[in-house]
């Protein structure tokens, strides 16, 4: 896997010029998300506080499992959220908020992994807090046993494919929006994308006594 | 329509027992010391960029620059020798005709000055030529041996002077205002031009030195 890590192309920061991919799919907040930004950009530090308390959840998961090691994650948590204060006085919001802040994170992840040689393997994601699966009843132990399969799968996918996969499940972003984030075409963010689900239910689904 | 699309392309209701799963261990939260970190910073990165201390430095930058401005307007207008060829350069060329005719009152001047250089020597003459006529009373004036040789040569260079220049032509007096001034010298001066041969100028000299001066004794 650490092999495929730098092979995952850089997105470029600017943001794309058609609002039809970046609107695919509307969130909920997202113009509450770039109405607070252009009023962070005036000055108003509650504004972006709020903002803040909305993504820092969700993006520093998508972090934390990207790198797969939870330093390197606050490292390069802090270094995207320290673009997006540095850029507020460019922001315009001809985008959705969350598509721009996923691609820098994106690529802050990507330059981290070009300047730090020392991106390993190295697990240190929180296990899984559940009691041990003897202790408990049949159908809990089942649950216990698949969300360890998953998060072990999840380490396992090349990080193109974990990549994708954390962009629809923590951002719920579609495939347009996944390939803008990503650098690549819509086909190709498709493809990685049913390439992670079904190495992740093949593991989910795997007998008992193979684990 | 491509939410569809895209939930059949990636495996429909095993997508979502996948999501359910996920979901199910995706708990973590921020670190607490993380937040405050991005939110110092924000906040930080928000406050005005030139602070109290060194706010004044862009005014006083003007102020400065304008006050320069207005001191060298001042200075240059207060030299205006330094404008003076850039005016030059822009009057008018003078008139030809005015050209001539200052250059004709330049050849004129130096004439005249020549002729009062030449007035000069014959004043001289004369002073010695009035002491031999005290001397001879009864004998008519005559040039000193010395002038006696010389005098073709001055009478010469005083009719070349007075052809060279258009005196004769304007009326003046070919004597030279300085020998006309006294009668000794002018007296002399009309002997210098019966010398030279011309008789009718020395004749007419004569006529007015008896009219200018009638109690002196022109003979």
């Amino acid at each position: 896997m650490a092999a495929n890590a730098p092979t995952i192309s850089r997105g470029s920061l600017a943001l794309p010029r058609t609002a039809e991919s970046a609107y695919a799919r509307p969130m909920d907040h997202s113009p509450e998300d770039s109405a607070l930004m252009l009023r962070y950009r005036d000055g108003d530090v509650a504004a972006f506080e709020i903002l803040y308390r909305r993504h820092n959840d969700a993006l520093y998961r998508y972090l934390l499992r990207l790198c797969q090691h939870r330093d390197a994650a606050e490292d390069v948590f802090q270094e995207a959220w320290s673009k997006i204060v540095k850029a507020r006085g460019n922001y315009r919001p001809t985008a959705k908020f969350t598509t721009f802040l996923y691609r820098v994170a994106h690529n802050c992840f990507i330059d981290h992994v070009r300047r730090n040689k020392r991106h390993s393997m190295t697990v240190n994601v929180e296990p899984d807090s559940q009691a041990d699966p003897g202790d408990l009843p049949e159908m809990e132990t089942e649950r216990s046993l698949a969300r360890r399969r998953l998060e072990a799968a999840l380490q396992q996918l090349p990080d193109e494919q974990r990549d994708v996969f954390l962009l629809r499940e923590e951002a719920g972003f579609n495939l347009d929006q996944i390939a803008s984030i990503t650098d690549c075409n819509r086909e190709t963010a498709k493809s990685r994308l049913r390439y992670a689900v079904n190495k992740l239910r093949a593991a989910i689904d795997e007998p008992v006594g193979t684990s | 329509m491509t939410d569809a699309r895209d939930k059949t392309a990636s495996g429909g209701d095993k997508d979502q027992l996948v999501s359910e799963t996920y979901r199910e261990i995706a708990q973590e939260k921020t670190p607490e010391h993380l937040d405050r970190s991005i939110l110092d910073t924000a906040a930080k990165s928000a406050r005005p960029r030139y602070s109290l201390l060194i706010g004044w430095t862009r005014p006083a930058a003007w102020a400065a620059t304008i006050m320069l401005s207005v001191a060298l307007v001042y200075e240059f207008s207060q030299t205006p020798e330094l404008l003076q060829p850039k005016m030059d350069a822009s009057a008018p060329i003078a008139d030809p005709e005015e050209s001539a005719e200052r250059d004709k009152r330049g050849r004129v001047i130096k004439n005249a000055e020549d002729l009062q250089v030449q007035d000069m020597d014959l004043l001289q003459r004369a002073d010695e030529m009035a002491r031999i006529q005290q001397g001879q009373d009864d004998q008519p004036a005559q040039l000193p041996p010395r002038q006696k040789e010389h005098a073709p040569a001055a009478a010469m260079s005083a009719k070349s002077a007075l052809q060279s220049n258009d005196m004769l032509e304007d009326g003046t007096n070919p004597c030279g205002a300085t020998a006309t001034a006294e009668p000794e010298s002018w007296l002399a001066c009309i002997m210098e031009l019966e010398a030279a041969g011309l008789t009718d100028i020395a004749r007419e000299q004569r006529a007015l030195l008896a009219e200018t001066f009638p109690d002196f004794d022109s003979r």
